[in-house]
């Protein structure tokens, strides 16, 4: 069996991509390469960072922990900065090695308390410190050939390009310490092909930069000449694109740290020129670091949790999963079966007022709307009366209350408000009531452990309760009577058929609970080790067996992977739930995702449901690009919505719609094997996959 | 005011009495708002007529009954009951699944575009190649007998398919009579066996249990036990066999707002509301279940949901002194067209308001048969040739068990939800009748 491995290579590349926030070995040879541009640059960067792993080989670090690449791309940095100065030899090489571990070693400590007593990342600050370390030191190394005595290799090209250009590709060049047009142009395009978004940010970061310099100074030459403008850059990059989500108020968040830095940075030179030394990145560590810390500790909400790789991949995942699964409160089943009207919602104009005022109460109607069948004289008559309650949640019984007598129609017994009741303690942290049941009804005794539809009891007429309904309300207490917290319902069918998910439900609404059919639950568990292979068919000519297994995150998330790619899945209410792909783009996986972003485990004929696709799923490299690109001034631009229906026994057909691209999707389940076979058809691909099923199933 | 007759009659005190009636004149001039005088005028007398709206709001009743108590229920159409087009399509609609019990019943189903996978196909008798056919397009089959098993093996060999099969089980629920005809006991170890037996050859998967345990139950405690005993028997299949049931069947057999005969009280009185039956079989279901893990419930209601969606309109025909005294009409109506007469007391009403006072009388139908009785004693107001009587309710049953015998069968209305009149079944002629009669050569009549 293949799998994910991380190399050396890989982690050594991976230091050069992850100076400009990049993943991917391709980034990080390409960057190589650039470096050696200046041989003694790039060799000097190599062999610091070269040293770094071995040692960190050598202490016994795991794979993981070095796949956390600014372990290593800071010791790249110092390597990188020393070559700008020492030539290499004999004494320089001793000593690039020994900054190399050095900077590693200061890496190591200061991430960890970077991480955990300030929540930051460690970004460059270690290159910063060892950098002045290093050329501090080298004063007394009489040993150390110093380069800037002898004639330096000039690059020609940029005397024709206008000066904003040329400084521009200069401060490119910079962050990899080769300031000059040649590379910064080299640098630039590997970032323009990783991410349009780092790019575009790039350049808007340097203009504000250096027109800010410009008010200042009133000197746009001097401006543009200064060697420290690269800062300005990695904050624009790292503001607007990394850690913040991209949207317009992050490329405003990153214009205004640019425009802030530019004191710093000037600060910082006149203090360091004092020692004869560039400031190299600490304006932009002293900048981003305070930044991301006071979004912190202010809980905006347009952070990223979680850096996806690039930008583009971050706002993607962002789009989709807050749209997919919109941020829940406290979700909790319906406590019922069949369908039934929301008669009093939240801030409801009878009983849900003030501390009260997030409950729910529900009865059973008819088509003409009314309750009961008749004149509603009796009990008998009214629909919800003796139906069975479930539980909403799964937890521990704290209280029940079981001996109220019902009222008759009408009336209502203030004595006892809640009438039978029973108070049931979440693990998520919360205590859910349920009231109103008929006297002797409820089964579960305080202590019990009860699941989410179980039976509870049955609807009744006891307590503050004119007719029989229910009320469900919330609560952090565990008291009946605490005042109340909101909550959503996770899960239900609306009248028009429609799978809903997660939500607050308006007074009136009409709301089916959903139950789970058990064989296709079942036969949708994938456990870790699960191996599925199918016959994969393109434009009707048949390719290799698609061969996947399952496999468990780092975070306990399941994935489907396939050696090159992972689609990550859960279950969640009742679904199986296909979180987010992260793989190329030819991909087989993202059929799988296509045609089956969510399965409810309850496939009733006629039952239909919307999800939203990563813009991943669109054919044209290009386009999805500049879409991609696009999506970050306008989040709900360019969603690919999709519908799904269950059209047969086990059968969900898709249709996705995206601008004028429509692709129409398949999927077959077996009660017994789960996903049987799914095809995708789009304009230019006609897709089957196949289960491949051993005879012994 | 026209003269009548004078007649003695005993005089009955209150509204509740032996004959299990109201002393007092009924009239039904309308079926949802159309006035059943302009549908006869139209489609002649007699007529069925069929109410869509009620229909609907019949199958809804139970519908709400039932899953608001149970999570996972299916509803499956009853094809014996009423397998008029018109009638079948307006469930499936609603969302019924068809339940058939014969290649008749099967290919009408598919023939109005059900699919086979909504289909239930049930009965002691299924012909090889129905259920061959039946096999092919994914129908749920319910064994009857082992016999079937063997018929189902050969066909799963021929087309190599593994087959998912239900079984029929009978029991002692406590109701008389019990039926034992269908399927097999699990009272004794009959059904275990034959599961042991079905599971022998791997040729079958079985998913479902299916029982039907009687006809016009009015006892829901019944179904309890019957539920109680099913689930029972699925637990054995689990530990004996690893079977996980997908679904439990429990038939049909509910009451509807018919009156049987020797029954004295009224049906609003005597027949337990469809939300007792629910709560009856549902907590029976929850109380034995993981939550969570509710297998499907299926109904198969046929007569409480069609039965009071029918009625008959008919038109006296001629009146008659018996000789003992009493009144008798002959109506255009009888046995051939009401087959559950033999059991039932319909409610007989006048079409329009007659006056006059109430008279015992005797109605006949029109068959030159002795057995051709309507009601043995009705109370009537007098009435003249052509007066329009509306029976109900018929909507079970009749339209299927109906003779061709004497007389012709008449047409079929729908009053639509909408108030429309739709002719859903023309009224029968004589080439419907001999169209598929062949006249030997040597036979035929030269005169």
């Amino acid at each position: 069996m293949q799998k994910y491995h991380t190399s050396g290579i890989q982690d050594l590349l991976g230091s050069y991509a992850g100076i400009m926030f990049g993943t991917g070995i391709w980034i990080g040879g390409g960057l190589l390469l650039l470096t050696l541009i200046n041989p003694n640059v790039g060799i000097s960067g190599f062999i610091t960072v070269l040293s770094a792993y071995l040692f960190s080989r050598l202490l016994g670090k795991s794979e993981d922990f070095l796949h956390l690449h600014y372990y290593i791309y800071n010791p790249l940095l110092v390597g990188l900065s020393l070559g700008t100065v020492f030539k290499i030899g004999p004494t320089s090489l001793f000593f690039l090695i020994n900054m190399g571990i050095l900077t590693f070693i200061i890496t190591s400590s200061m991430a960890f308390f970077f991480a955990n007593s300030l929540r930051l990342p460690i970004l460059s600050m270690p290159f910063v410190i060892c950098s002045f370390i290093a050329h501090l030191a080298a004063y007394r190394y009489s040993g150390l050939f110093v380069r800037h005595l002898y004639i330096a290799p000039v690059f020609p090209y940029q005397d024709g390009l206008p000066e904003v250009v040329a400084g521009f590709f200069t401060a490119m060049g910079a962050i990899y310490c080769l300031p000059n047009v040649v590379t910064g142009i080299g640098i630039f395009v590997i970032l323009f092909m990783f991410s349009r978004i780092l790019a575009f940010l790039a350049m808007v970061g340097y203009l504000t930069g250096i027109l800010s310099t410009t008010v200042l100074t009133d000197s746009f030459s001097q401006a543009v000449a200064s060697p420290n403008s690269f800062n300005y850059i990695l904050i624009a990059t790292a503001v607007g694109g990394v850690f913040l989500i991209p949207s317009i108020r992050s490329y405003i968040m990153a214009i205004i740290a640019v425009a802030v830095s530019v004191p710093v940075v000037e600060a910082c030179q006149i203090f360091w020129e004092r020692f004869g030394i560039p400031i190299f990145a600490l304006p932009f560590n002293l900048i981003t670091l305070t930044t991301i810390y006071a979004f912190g500790v202010s809980g905006a909400k347009i952070m990223a949790g979680y850096y996806w790789g690039s930008p583009e991949a971050t706002l993607d995942n962002h789009i989709t999963s807050t749209s997919r699964f919109p941020e829940h409160i406290r979700p909790i089943s319906a406590p019922f079966a069949g369908t039934w009207t929301v008669w009093q919602s939240f801030e409801g104009e009878w009983t849900h007022r003030g501390p009260w005022k997030y409950g729910l109460d529900f009865i059973v109607t008819d088509d003409d709307g009314n309750s009961f069948a008749g004149n509603g004289e009796f009990l008998e008559s009214y629909y919800a009366f003796r139906k069975p309650i479930l539980s909403p949640v799964t937890g521990i019984m704290i209280s029940v209350v079981d001996n109220v007598p019902d009222n008759s129609p009408g009336e209502v017994d203030e004595a006892s408000n809640w009438g039978n009741y029973v108070v049931i303690y979440d693990s998520r942290g919360f205590y859910v009531l349920i009231a109103h049941f008929v006297r002797a009804s409820i089964g579960p005794k305080v202590g019990d452990k009860v699941q989410a539809g179980q039976v509870l009891g049955l609807c009744g007429n006891s307590g503050y309760s004119p007719q029989p309904h229910i009320h469900l309300q919330a609560q952090l207490e565990p008291n009946v009577g605490a005042p109340t917290i909101p909550f959503s319902i996770s899960s239900w069918i609306n009248p028009e058929k429609k799978w809903c998910f997660n939500g607050i439900l308006p007074k009136g609404q009409k709301i089916t609970g959903v139950t789970m059919h058990r064989p296709l639950a079942e036969s949708l568990e994938l456990l870790i080790g699960t191996e599925l292979s199918f016959e994969y068919t393109l434009n009707g000519k048949k390719q290799d067996d698609v061969n996947l297994w399952v496999a468990m995150a780092d975070d306990a998330t399941r994935y489907l992977a396939d050696g090159n790619g992972a689609l990550y899945f859960g279950y969640l209410d009742n679904m199986f739930c296909a979180w987010r792909l992260v793989a190329p783009h030819n991909s087989p996986l993202q059929y799988i995702f296509a045609a089956a972003p969510r399965i409810p485990f309850s496939l009733e004929s006629g039952l239909w449901w919307s999800d939203l696709l990563p813009l991943g799923l669109i054919e044209s490299c290009w386009k999805r690009e500049l879409f991609r690109f696009l999506a970050a001034f306008d989040h709900r631009m360019f969603q690919v919505e999709a519908t799904y229906q269950v059209v047969g026994d086990n059968i969900v057909a898709g249709k996705i719609c995206f601008g004028r691209h429509r692709i129409s999707t398949r999927l077959e389940l077996d009660a017994v094997v789960g996903i049987k076979q799914i095809e995708f058809i789009s304009e230019t691909k006609k897709v089957f996959l196949r289960r491949k099923v051993n005879e012994s199933l | 005011m026209k003269y009548e007759k004078p007649v003695i009659t005993q005089i009955h005190i209150g509204k509740m009495n032996k004959m299990g009636q109201s002393l007092t004149n009924k009239c039904r001039s309308d079926i949802d708002g159309v006035k059943i005088d302009d549908i006869m005028d139209e489609f002649g007398s007699p007529v069925f007529i069929i109410s869509e709206k009620v229909l609907r709001k019949k199958y809804r009743e139970m519908k709400r009954a039932f899953t608001t108590a149970y999570p996972n229920v299916e509803f499956s159409w009853s094809y014996k009951t009423n397998y008029l087009d018109a009638v079948c399509a307006t469930l499936h609609q609603e969302g019924e699944t068809a339940e058939v019990v014969s290649d008749f019943e099967y290919e009408k189903a598919r023939r109005l575009g059900v699919p086979g996978n909504k289909i239930i196909f049930n009965g002691p008798y299924k012909p090889y190649a129905a259920l061959k056919i039946a096999v092919k397009e994914g129908a749920r089959i319910h064994i009857d007998s082992i016999d079937e098993i063997i018929d189902l093996e050969l066909i799963a060999k021929e087309l190599n398919v593994t087959i998912n099969v239900g079984i029929r089980l009978n029991m002692d629920t406590g109701i008389q009579p019990k039926w034992s005809r269908f399927g097999f006991c699990i009272d004794t170890d009959q059904a275990s066996d034959t599961v042991k037996r079905l599971l022998e050859t791997g040729r079958l998967r079985l998913t479902g249990l299916h029982s039907h345990i009687g006809t016009f139950i009015m006892a829901p405690d019944a179904y309890a036990v019957q539920v109680k005993k099913m689930l029972s028997f699925s637990k054995l299949l689990k530990t004996r066999f690893g079977i996980n049931i997908d679904y439990i069947d429990i038939g049909g057999g509910f009451p509807s707002q018919s009156r049987l005969k020797g029954v004295y009280l009224p049906p609003s009185v005597a027949i337990p509301s469809i939300n007792e039956y629910a709560e009856s079989i549902a907590g029976s279901l929850l109380a034995d279940l993981d939550p969570g893990f509710y297998p499907k419930l299926i109904i198969e209601s046929g007569r409480a949901i069609v039965d009071e969606a029918g009625f008959l309109a008919t038109s006296v025909h001629a009146i008659k002194r018996l000789s003992d005294g009493l009144r008798a009409y002959v109506m255009d109506a009888g046995v051939n067209l009401l087959f559950t007469n033999f059991w039932y007391r319909y409610n007989i009403e006048t079409v329009s308001d007659s006056q006059g006072v109430l008279e015992p009388c005797v109605l006949y139908g029109p068959l030159c048969m002795n057995i051709d009785v309507l009601d043995e004693l009705s109370y009537l107001p007098p009435l003249k040739r052509g007066d329009r009587l509306v029976i109900s309710p018929v909507g079970a049953y009749n339209m299927t068990q109906w003779m061709q015998f004497i007389n012709y069968r008449p047409p079929i209305v729908m009053v639509t939800e909408q108030g429309d009149v739709e002719l859903i079944r023309e009224g029968e002629s004589l080439q419907d009748i001999c169209a598929r009669e062949r006249l030997p050569k040597h036979l035929n009549l030269e005169l």
